[in-house]
């Protein structure tokens, strides 16, 4: 015994219906659902008569006609591909990329190569610079090491004439080895008394004693400099 | 010695017999089976014969170039309907290109034939350009679902596959699609004429 389908049920398959196109097991289902529905009767009447001119083989055969060369096109274009891999056609494809890629990586090289000395590399040398205040925050951004930074500072400070712009400079770079006391937190070893009154600190020593202290420091790691 | 080869016909032996034997006679086979499927599709959304020819042979083209990465996870005609869409996308996008710097307008339809054909071809072009200008007026998902069931007479779940509907979405686009057509059939006086004449 068959159910009866719903409205819902039967629109779905109303098309696959009027053309043929149900399974056999539904078509009586369907024919006897479709009686309690009128305007669903007078929907599949106008659509299998509206559909009656439409020649489905005559579509497909149009396009049958369209494409009845397709195949020896495509085989072509697939031969012709195959063949002109090797094709010394193909030779700049290939040449090129690899030509401009080795003159890259040359530049790239060469470039590296002329690349100024790095900070430490430059203070190790002697041939650092400090022109303005913000090289000795440079020179700790780079964790350039205590004894580094004290031998810059004590090189400036044997020859003053070689400093430009000291007082900030200077400033800066004990500023900074402050810090570096105060983190390092051993009192015993720290090279520099921290600074209790900001920069006078400096004042309250004498010039021998300040060249005591930067040849202890200078003494106590040699390997640094 | 003479040996008879065999016949391909499943998909499954048109891929082994392309990736281990004679390259040619599969590809044959493959484009044949597929042909009039992908030349359809791809006329649909490129709305010109010539167009759709390039296209069919590209996605051929891509098809059996990568036909041994095929997964057998959808069917071929899936699988190739996706390769169609992106194919067709890209020329649509190229077209839209090229009409941006030559201000053309990029929505030339032709229908311009090269084969001299007697009246039943004629006649048979004419209603197919009918029919096709019919189609584009129904939204894009309710003409797809139509033409893959009535014309390739695909199942709902491989349809589901190709266009990521749900079945159920799939039969009510579908009797919207029909509904609408037989609308514009009936009113239409090609056909009203088409109608009389046959």
């Amino acid at each position: 015994m068959s159910t009866i389908l719903t409205k819902q049920q039967i629109e779905d398959l109303l098309p696959d219906y009027a053309f043929g196109q149900l399974p056999e097991e539904q078509v009586m289902q369907f024919e006897h659902s479709i009686q309690l529905y009128p305007d669903l009767q007078s929907q599949l009447a106008e659509i299998k008569s509206a559909f009656s001119t439409v020649e489905k083989n005559a579509i497909n055969s149009m396009y049958d006609q369209r494409t009845r060369n397709l195949s020896i096109k495509v085989i072509d274009r697939l031969n012709s591909r195959r063949n002109s891999f090797f094709s010394i056609y193909r030779l700049p494809r290939f040449v090129v990329p690899v030509v401009g890629l080795v003159v890259c990586g040359v530049l790239y090289f060469q470039l590296n190569t002329s690349t100024p000395l790095s900070l430490t590399e430059a203070v190790k040398s002697n041939t650092l610079d400090i022109v303005r205040p913000t090289d000795a925050q440079l020179i700790i951004d780079e964790d350039i090491s205590y004894s580094t930074a004290v031998q810059v500072t004590s090189t400036m400070m044997n020859s003053p004439e070689s400093i430009p712009a000291t007082n900030i400079v200077i400033d800066d770079v004990f500023a900074s080895i402050d810090g570096m006391n105060s983190a390092k937190g051993d009192t015993d070893t720290a090279y520099l008394p921290a600074s209790e009154s900001g920069d006078d600190v400096w004042l309250n020593f004498t010039e021998n004693e300040l060249q005591d202290i930067l040849k202890d420091l200078s003494y106590e790691n040699p390997s640094v400099l | 010695m003479f040996t008879m080869a065999l016949p391909l016909q499943s998909d499954q032996d048109i891929i082994q017999e392309y990736c281990t034997g004679d390259q040619n006679r599969a590809a044959t086979v493959f484009v044949r089976k597929y042909q009039k499927f992908v030349y359809s599709t791809a006329l649909r959304y490129l709305r010109s014969h010539d167009d759709a020819d390039d296209a069919a042979q590209e996605v051929f083209i891509n098809a059996l170039r990568n036909i041994s990465k095929f997964r057998g996870e959808s069917t071929i005609q899936t699988w190739l309907y996706r390769i169609t869409i992106n194919v067709c996308s890209g020329i649509v996008r190229k077209r839209k290109f090229v009409s941006f710097f030559t201000r053309d307008d990029g929505t030339e339809i032709e229908i311009a034939s090269d084969i001299s054909t007697p009246q039943q071809q004629f006649e048979n072009k004419d209603f197919e350009k009918h029919f096709q200008v019919m189609l584009a007026q129904l939204p894009e998902k309710q003409r797809e679902t139509f033409v893959l069931r009535y014309f390739d007479e695909l199942t709902y779940e491989e349809i589901s596959q190709m266009l990521g509907t749900s079945v159920g979405g799939l039969k009510a686009n579908y009797f919207q699609a029909v509904q609408k057509l037989a609308k514009l059939l009936k009113n239409s006086e090609f056909m009203n004429h088409r109608g009389t004449e046959l």
